[in-house]
């Protein structure tokens, strides 16, 4: 391990990749305050953007992406009470009140400290357990990674819509999706219509951008409004932000939320959102202050918003290791990872060992620039909820085009993301969520493969999956997944839970 | 007149059918080498279409009798029909920026696309078709001459 951070840190330690790093947290934070934006379509967005640079540069450039978009969302909530991203809810309850007392700037100091140290937190928690996990997984063969595959599956698809049976049914329309063009064992071609351009399948990329970018705008669209005229008048910020003992005397709080957030980031299908209200809950109830929560209490937003940026190293933690993702932004993380060549599992570890650990590394260093950047351009930042959704519109359009374009110098893929976001809006239409289809693209190639590979072994026979114990346990745990999600959609119901009608994503 | 949908009820039946339809288009699609062993291209995809089978059966009967009528949020049948239609006319200006891509080359096309989505949103203010087309510019300068990538 200990080689593996040196080389790791040789790796890390350049100027580009200082440069790169700090463009994505930018990015990120500019992408997660503006409403109506999100961190999956500025990962999706900038995933080509990234494709030219080497692996190491285009992954801290995401990752930026994905931590400056978690924190971003907390400013928008705070200074608008619209929270940019849904793990940002939390930190509105009392980051809006704060700043309506004329406070703004002290609440948002508070957020992008408490998001600095979870990060921080989880970052060290992903070096110090992800190499051990990946251990764990060398011994893995096919029938691990068919049952692996279809655990993540089965969880993601159980989180990401009320539905389950529409999760996946969307698993499955991924898969189809995948599917296409030349089969890797065979080589026979599949459902390609005799159109040689279907051949080669659709790209990772194309399918990321179309589900993502493309159906999102569509979506949008409903709504034509024009919103350059009605400016939502942005909060002017004083001088007076935290003071070192504000900060001291809610340590005992930041840290509770950074191993709350932790521990709810690794468990695959939770996210931000729930760590963030879950240690909410959890420092409101312990607090001597408890009830002033809900009214511009510092405690409340350091509970929330270190708890939801604590869950961006440690949900890495199931995605570098097993290739499970936590939620939907590492579902699309999962994708850009393999498009640099990175394919998680075992094998990440040992071949590309100074890569993985530059990017845990990497972490580190995010949070640490991103202090500086939330601390000295905050005045900036709360001004950016101001730009008109409508002018981004066409500008996201060019950008997925273009992106999608450079993979193969293809015109065909951009009509490949046209017509795959169409699929995507109507899939949203029909109450499906996008994420699922997603996971069906990238896991369903990988089920179907160890899945030959395991029949192969096996001589047919479908005993390989229960005799081996991680298998067993990966379909225990699929299982209990499903059966779990049941069970509480049939307690909903009698508690007659009118969240039914929250929408999809 | 409110409009009211059941969408587990239609989303079952639409891919009750697209299961139905590519159980008996993989036969045709997916040609299997003669002498290949019982397990080959088309053993995963039949078994995910009888999965997406199954799953679209349950979500009828779910449909059928545990989903109450969602009468979203008091929208009208005419505010549907023009939310739709908003979402046509975006789709019909996408694809026609992707067919044209390469016909007529990305800077002609991309800044047709800004100009129309701009005028689909009702925008006067000239700025904002200035600063989109200045992006555009810049997209493919950025493309071409820092990433070296080639437009058409």
């Amino acid at each position: 391990m200990i080689e593996g951070i040196i080389s790791g840190a040789g790796e890390l330690f350049t100027w580009e990749i200082l440069i790169a790093t700090n463009i994505g947290i930018l990015l990120g934070i500019i992408f997660g305050s503006v409403p109506g934006l999100t961190v999956d379509i500025a990962i999706a967005l900038f995933t080509p953007i990234t494709f030219a640079l080497d692996p190491t540069m285009a992954i801290l450039t995401l990752l930026g992406i994905y931590c400056g978009g978690t924190y971003g969302g907390s400013i928008t909530a705070i200074t608008i009470k619209t929270p940019g991203t849904p793990a940002a809810a939390a930190t509105l309850l009392d980051g809006h009140p704060l700043a309506e007392r004329g406070q703004a700037r002290k609440a948002l100091d508070m957020a992008i400290i408490g998001s600095v140290i979870g990060g921080v937190i989880s970052a060290l928690a992903l070096l110090t357990f992800a190499p051990q996990i990946s251990k764990l997984t060398l011994n893995f063969g096919p029938a691990e990674f068919f049952t692996l595959a279809i655990f993540g599956l089965s969880v993601i698809a159980g989180v990401s819509g009320k539905n389950i049976i529409k999760g996946l049914i969307g698993a499955c329309i991924g898969y189809y999706i995948a599917m296409i063009g030349m089969d890797s064992e065979s080589a026979v071609a599949r459902f390609t219509f005799d159109d040689f351009r279907l051949l080669e399948g659709i790209p990772l990329l194309v399918g990321l951008v179309g589900l993502f970018i493309i159906s999102e705008l569509l979506i949008k669209s409903n709504n034509r409004t024009n919103d350059v005229n009605n400016k939502t008048k942005p909060i002017t910020l004083n001088n007076d932000g935290i003071k070192w003992k504000e900060v001291k005397g809610n340590s005992k709080t930041l840290f509770r939320s950074s191993i709350i957030g932790t521990i709810v980031g690794a468990i695959p299908g939770t996210g931000g959102g729930v760590a963030a209200f879950l240690s909410y809950d959890q420092a409101k109830k312990r607090s001597k202050n408890r009830d002033k929560f809900g009214t511009g209490e510092l405690e409340g937003i350091g509970a929330a918003e270190t708890a939801n940026s604590a869950t961006t190293g440690s949900t890495l933690i199931p995605l570098l290791t097993l290739g499970i993702p936590g939620d939907g932004v590492t579902a699309i993380l999962l994708g850009s990872l393999m498009l640099h060549g990175l394919t998680p599992g075992p094998t990440l570890f040992e071949d590309h060992t100074n890569v993985i650990y530059a990017i845990m590394l990497g972490l580190l260093l995010i949070n640490i620039l991103m202090l500086l950047q939330g601390r000295y351009l905050v005045k900036w930042f709360s001004k950016i909820s101001v730009v008109p959704y409508s002018l981004l519109i066409p500008l996201i359009a060019v950008f997925s085009a273009t992106g999608s374009y450079a993979v193969n110098y293809s015109s065909f893929h951009v009509i490949l993301i046209m017509i795959i976001g169409i699929l995507g809006y109507v899939l949203f239409k029909l109450g499906f969520s996008t994420i699922p289809v997603l996971l069906g693209f990238i896991l369903g190639p990988i089920a179907e493969e160890n899945y030959r590979n395991a029949m192969v072994i096996s001589d047919g026979s479908f005993l390989i999956f229960l005799t081996r114990p991680f298998s067993l346990i990966f379909v225990i745990l699929t299982l209990m997944t499903i059966i779990t999600f049941f069970i509480n959609n049939i307690r909903k119901k009698e508690n007659g839970d009118s969240s039914q009608k929250l929408s999809q994503r | 007149m409110k409009l009211t949908m059941n969408s587990n009820l239609i989303s079952g039946f639409i891919f009750l059918l697209l299961s139905l339809l590519i159980w008996l288009l993989i036969p045709r699609q997916i040609q299997i080498l003669e002498g290949v062993p019982q397990l080959n291209a088309q053993t995963f995809p039949k078994i995910v279409t009888g999965i997406m089978l199954v799953l679209s059966i349950v979500l009828i009967i779910q449909g059928l009798f545990f989903t109450k009528q969602e009468s979203g949020a008091q929208t009208t049948k005419k505010e549907v029909i023009r939310r739709e239609m908003n979402a046509i006319i975006m789709i019909v200006i996408f694809l026609a920026y992707a067919f044209l891509f390469e016909k007529i080359g990305f800077i002609i096309s991309s800044i047709a696309l800004c100009i129309t989505c701009l005028a689909f949103y009702k925008i006067k203010n000239w700025k904002y078709y200035l600063i989109t087309i200045t992006v555009v510019l810049f997209v493919y300068f950025i493309f071409e001459q820092v990433l070296q990538l080639d437009l058409p």
